[in-house]
């Protein structure tokens, strides 16, 4: 008998001194614990306290998880962006209104009249991070770096001897030269209007190279230096990233301390944290809209930005390759029940895939028609008398495409279109849309660099965007586009571009173009995300 | 007894290949590609062929596993294909975490669980009987997630006394814990009921009784003690299962242990994470079982000597 | 996250002890067993509730005031009122009709993946107790690697292998739950082949199909049905985690567990509209999990106290 017992107080024994080291272990952090408590208190809504009470001007940031290097040039996701553009530097920058400007440059690079030769020069004495001297041979490091990651390589295709570096027949690229440690200039193989633009995305951002080299895999996981604002202290997938103040930045310091990027998985935990006070910035999802817009004390926190994009419904011509069934699906999306019930008001019917304020949008057109009859006059025409089955696949990563989908499904009914909604984790759908196993996909598409170019090209460049539609005539056009630079012309090639896609072969349909809404803790000042979709805590302050 | 746990062992490690067998069938089978999430927009056939080859996905796939199996014998499971961590690393990281987490709703379950159990017990038939099995019944047939999400409502954002999220502090895990304890107090209470009423139906008890020893002596001293086994036994097993993680508990709180990389892991088709973490829990859970399965045959003499007690 | 967790476990624990232990009266007294059934008053409370929502799965689309998938964009997401008694949800979808709906998706998920459970359990269960020795073994480490692999990351591959639909999520929840039978009647058989009768109809020549089937799987009849009332709170459990993983029940079909998942964003907004799924799902579980209890002190009267 006792020895049972004994037995039974040593289990219990070993789990008590368990769960003690679980707690010990914690107990370095409780003192935060403490702070974080009394910022609640004061919060009430609005947490002016908050950021002070952890001994600093420090944002806190509610995140999604990157799970991946903190790198554009490997991984492209905007979740990314949102942290390094803080951190690293490209050398022009993009303003909401799409025009260009010097960023680690001079002055705005010198063009050569037949449209080939970029000539640049470099501010002096930009410090990265880790204290080197920002250098031309680390631009041309990094472009190459670029190509070399491949994935965004194409963003400098038309540079001269791209071709050969990417091949690996040679180890440089032959049309950067590098004059002097400020100077150097770029070669074209062909005009390329967009080129700048391109200069100022986030994937061609300078890392120094002899530290990014040195790192290798370890490149944006423990280590990123840039020339940015703030310095990256630490990462780590699933928790955070801690950003600090950068006291050598070229465009002097920032007044913040610091930016704290909370990664908080469940959307709805993110909009508690915020109403508790605990962190200053989350994102809006639409489905949540009305909860916030209807709060009297949390409306006021909102704000909202139109990101250069649309969301379209993409047709996968291998399935469908009559476009008048194509245009019948087209025709069986009420868009308009979509933006004002599903989305709250959000969103708008869009009148064509070029977004508004960039080259090629025809605000001529009319709103893209919910009219379901047509629908089914068209598929009766096409032999589909008895409608058809159609699978709408939505990835689960993006929660609010599973509601488009939901909705279209019975919006469709009317035409005699029976939808089926597939939802699919993210490993399979970006395995299903190379392999064409997307009949019809609802996806997203914003813009790296304010030109039409940057809109349309996946669409014809490569089959990654589902839709597996070719078309000579819009391929043609699309080569014309880059190699006109006459913005009068442009705009007519590309609308006509678009005409053809759109409203001709019903390739991909816009869905409805939306306003991204965050809460943002009041007393932030000097933050604001405009139609570039990017977010620079550079200027802010907390009052 | 040592023969059994040698046995016992070696079965261990038959499961084990078995489950990273399955892991690695699945991630044959199962529709999707990490090199196709890797690469994304504008990847074209030479990058991925490139990628792939990298990652070693170029080889046949029975040299994959053995190149697998060879780096699992010395516990390196590679480094995950998207993060670039060491899986042991990581795992050890996202295991702290867990532990931690375990501990709490151990302490939680057990605290409300067994202390409950026997005053329902001693009580039996009366009000308190009545509402503590009913309660218990409620912690075991409520949806974790769902109460989850209702705490983090009510004592994280009305009444802000926990923290709604996260993982650095202690207070930060009382609410997961709750969530993820509710239920296993539910049964524990359930488990020590009943043992404690097995138990004071017997002789020995009910002589002690008559001798005129205190109710609460009998109780505490006498009746507890031989209860312990079976409960013993069930709450060794709730550990093993806590220790292993409970994904949308996790979900829920941002908490970044075991079952939230699993799920990423899936998710991503990380292989390496994904064998990692699959093994990993796979092998809590044979241990757990096979410390508790040892314990049981320790403890209850009728395994031991082969004869009935009492 | 384990087969616990969301398992009505430790009933089924100390039921397998029992069952193992004491062995079980297998003479036919199904009879008796329903005289006393018939006094447990709380059993036959909640057999009578579950005997409601099976009606109300059944008469749906005669009680239900709307169609569960109607989309009224006019009435998004509005409080409870009365032509809403549970108000509507995002895609102004009656919240109540949804939920008379998603009873039949609820029930009969708990029923078929407890059937699917049963016939794979119930099958490899008798041949490895029968049989014993080598053919035990396999089967033992088969059991034990599905019990051992992580439930939910098993349940995310199978859904993503086979495709997600509900015939598919019968299938990934058998599967996840067919171990647990399988060693209960494992252990029955092991027992129930040692007696005479089993004994005397080998010796006349009988086949071994023939005892299986005839002659052991019978007698564990009452444990098969303890069993499967119990591991029915347990499907719809999974269900509702499953859900929420996003693997559930696909749009639109209404199911308790992709109404609560689609609930949990508006919960401090609309609050019936994630309570009530919820707790319906409670009410259902704890009926099965008290009828099965009551279930099992009826066939076992060794067991009452």
């Amino acid at each position: 008998m006792k020895k049972r017992f004994a037995g039974a107080a040593l289990l219990c024994a070993v789990a008590l001194s368990l769960a003690a080291c679980g707690g010990s272990s914690s107990s370095s952090s409780e003192t935060t614990a403490a702070g974080g408590a009394a910022a609640e208190t004061t919060a009430g809504g609005a947490a002016s306290g908050g950021a002070a009470a952890e001994g600093g001007k420090v944002v806190r940031v509610a995140a999604v998880d990157p799970q991946v290097a903190l790198d554009p040039q490997q991984y492209t996701y905007s979740i990314i962006m949102k942290i390094t553009d803080n951190i690293t530097e490209s050398l022009l920058m993009t303003k909401g209104d799409g025009s260009l400007e010097p960023l680690l440059l001079a002055a705005m690079p010198e063009i050569s009249e037949d449209q080939l030769t970029y000539s640049f020069e470099l501010l002096p004495d930009v410090k990265f991070h880790n204290g080197e001297t920002l250098k031309a041979s680390d631009v041309k490091y990094s472009y190459e770096r670029l190509i070399k990651m491949a994935k965004m390589a194409t963003l400098l295709e038309n540079v001269a001897g791209y071709d050969e570096l990417s091949a690996g027949t040679a180890d440089e690229l032959s049309g950067f030269q590098i004059q002097d440690d400020t100077h150097f200039t770029i070669t074209l193989k062909k005009p390329y209007a967009p080129f700048l633009s391109v200069l100022s995305t986030a994937y061609t951002a300078i890392y120094p190279e002899a530290a990014c080299e040195e790192a290798g895999d370890t490149w944006g996981m423990q280590v990123l230096y840039g020339t940015g604002p703030f310095k990256l202290d630490s990462y780590q997938t699933s928790v955070g990233a801690v950003l600090s103040r950068f006291d050598d930045y070229h465009g002097g310091a920032t007044k913040l301390d610091g930016v704290d990027y909370k990664f908080i998985e469940d959307v709805n935990t993110q909009v508690l944290e915020y109403q508790a006070g605990n962190v200053d910035y989350v994102d809006v999802d639409p489905s949540v809209y009305p909860i916030y817009s209807s709060n009297p004390e949390l409306k006021d926190e909102m704000h909202g930005f139109q990101p250069t994009g649309c969301y379209s419904l993409t047709l996968n011509v291998k399935t469908f390759p009559d476009a008048k069934v194509r245009e019948a699906i087209a025709l069986s999306i009420d868009r308009k029940a979509i933006c004002e019930s599903i989305l709250h008001g959000t969103a708008t019917v869009p009148t064509s895939y070029i977004p508004a304020g960039i080259i090629g949008h025809d605000d001529t057109l009319p709103e893209f028609e919910y009219n379901p009859e047509r629908a089914k006059e068209l598929l009766a025409e096409a032999g589909y008398a008895d409608g058809i089955d159609v699978r709408v696949t939505v990835n689960t990563k993006y929660q609010g495409n599973v509601a488009i989908a939901t909705a279209f499904q019975e919006q469709a009914k009317a035409a005699g279109i029976r939808v089926q909604v597939e939802q699919v984790d993210s490993a399979a759908w970006s395995d299903m849309k190379m392999s064409g196993g997307v009949d019809c996909g609802i996806s997203n598409w914003y813009v790296d660099y304010s030109d039409p170019e940057s809109m349309l090209y996946p669409m014809t460049k490569t089959d990654t965007n589902s839709s597996f539609w070719h078309n000579e005539e819009f391929d043609q056009l699309m080569e014309d586009g880059i190699a006109t630079t006459d913005t009068a012309e442009r705009q007519e090639i590309y609308a006509k571009a678009e005409h053809i896609m759109t409203r001709e072969d019903w390739a991909t349909t816009p869905l409805y173009n939306e306003t991204k809404y965050y809460l943002l803790n009041p007393s932030i000042t000097g933050f604001e995300i405009d139609s570039t979709f990017r977010m620079f805590w550079k200027d802010a302050d907390i009052q | 007894m040592l023969s059994y746990t040698a046995k016992r062992l070696v079965q261990t490690i038959f499961v084990l290949f078995g489950i990273s067998l399955i892991t690695f069938i699945l991630l044959q089978v199962v529709p999707g590609d990490p090199v196709a999430l890797m690469l994304e927009k504008r990847a074209d056939p030479e990058t991925i062929a490139k990628v792939r080859h990298e990652l070693g996905l170029d080889l046949p796939i029975y040299i994959q596993y053995l190149n697998f199996l060879k780096g699992a014998a010395h516990l390196d499971f590679g480094t995950s294909y998207f993060t670039k961590e060491v899986v042991s690393e990581a795992l050890f990281r996202c295991f702290k975490v867990t532990v931690k987490l375990a501990c709490m709703s151990f302490i939680f379950a057990a605290i409300i669980g067994i202390p409950s159990g026997i005053f329902s017990a001693v009580k039996r038939g009366k009000g308190i009987d009545t509402v503590v099995m009913v309660l218990s019944i409620i912690g075991v047939s409520a949806p974790a997630f769902w109460v989850a999400i209702i705490l983090q409502i009510i004592f994280g954002l009305k009444l802000a006394i926990f923290p709604i999220s996260g993982f650095d502090t202690v207070a930060s895990y009382v609410l997961p814990s709750i969530a993820l304890g509710a239920r296993y107090a539910g049964s524990m209470a359930r488990i020590t009921r009943t043992s404690m009423l097995e138990v004071m139906g017997q002789d020995y008890i009910r002589t002690a009784r008559a001798k005129g020893v205190k109710r609460w002596t009998v109780i505490m001293k006498h009746a507890l003690k031989n209860a312990m086994i079976p409960i013993v036994t069930l709450i060794g097993t709730d550990f093993g299962y806590m220790l292993t993680g409970s994904m949308l508990i996790e979900k829920v709180f941002s908490i970044p242990g075991i079952g939230k990389l699993a799920v990423d892991a899936m998710s991503n088709r990380d292989l390496p994470l994904l064998e990692g973490t699959v093994m990993y829990i796979a092998f809590v859970f044979v241990i757990v079982n096979l410390i508790v399965d040892l314990s049981y045959a320790f403890l209850d003499p009728r395994i031991r000597y082969g004869k009935g007690a009492a | 996250m384990s087969k616990k967790i969301f398992g009505f476990f430790n009933k089924q624990k100390e039921f397998e002890k029992e069952v193992l232990e004491n062995g079980m009266q297998y003479s036919s007294f199904y009879g008796d067993s329903f005289k006393r059934l018939k006094k447990n008053k709380m059993a036959m409370f909640c057999a009578a509730i579950l005997v409601v929502i099976i009606l109300v799965a059944i008469f749906a689309p005669f009680l239900a005031p709307y169609d569960p998938t109607y989309q009224d964009y006019a009435a998004v997401l509005s409080a409870p009122n009365a032509a809403h008694p549970f108000g509507t949800d995002e895609y102004g979808r009656d919240i109540l009709s949804r939920i008379i709906y998603g009873s039949r998706v609820s029930i009969s998920i708990g029923i078929v993946a407890q059937v699917v459970a049963s016939i794979v359990g119930v099958t490899l269960g008798a041949i490895a107790g029968y049989y014993g020795g080598k053919i035990d073994s396999v089967i033992s480490r088969i059991m034990e690697i599905f019990q051992a692999f992580p439930d939910l990351i098993f349940a995310m591959a199978i859904m993503t292998f086979l495709g997600k639909g509900v015939v598919n999520l019968f299938i990934a929840l058998g599967l996840l739950t067919w171990v647990r039978t399988a060693r209960m009647i494992r252990g029955s058989v092991m027992q129930l082949k040692e007696k005479e009768y089993i004994e005397a109809s080998r010796a006349n020549g009988a086949t071994t199909f023939w005892i299986i089937t005839k002659g052991l799987i019978p007698n564990c009849l009452s444990t098969i049905i303890v069993l499967v009332t119990l591991g029915i709170p347990n499907a719809i459990m999974y269900e509702a985690s499953l859900s929420f993983l996003g693997i559930g029940i696909q749009p639109p079909t209404p199911s308790w567990g992709n109404m609560i998942s689609a609930a949990q964003t508006f919960i401090s907004y609309r609050p019936l509209y994630s309570i009530m799924p919820g707790v319906a799902i409670m009410i259902t579980v704890i009926a099965f999990n008290i009828f099965g209890d009551g279930l099992r002190d009826a066939l076992d009267p060794k067991l009452k106290s």
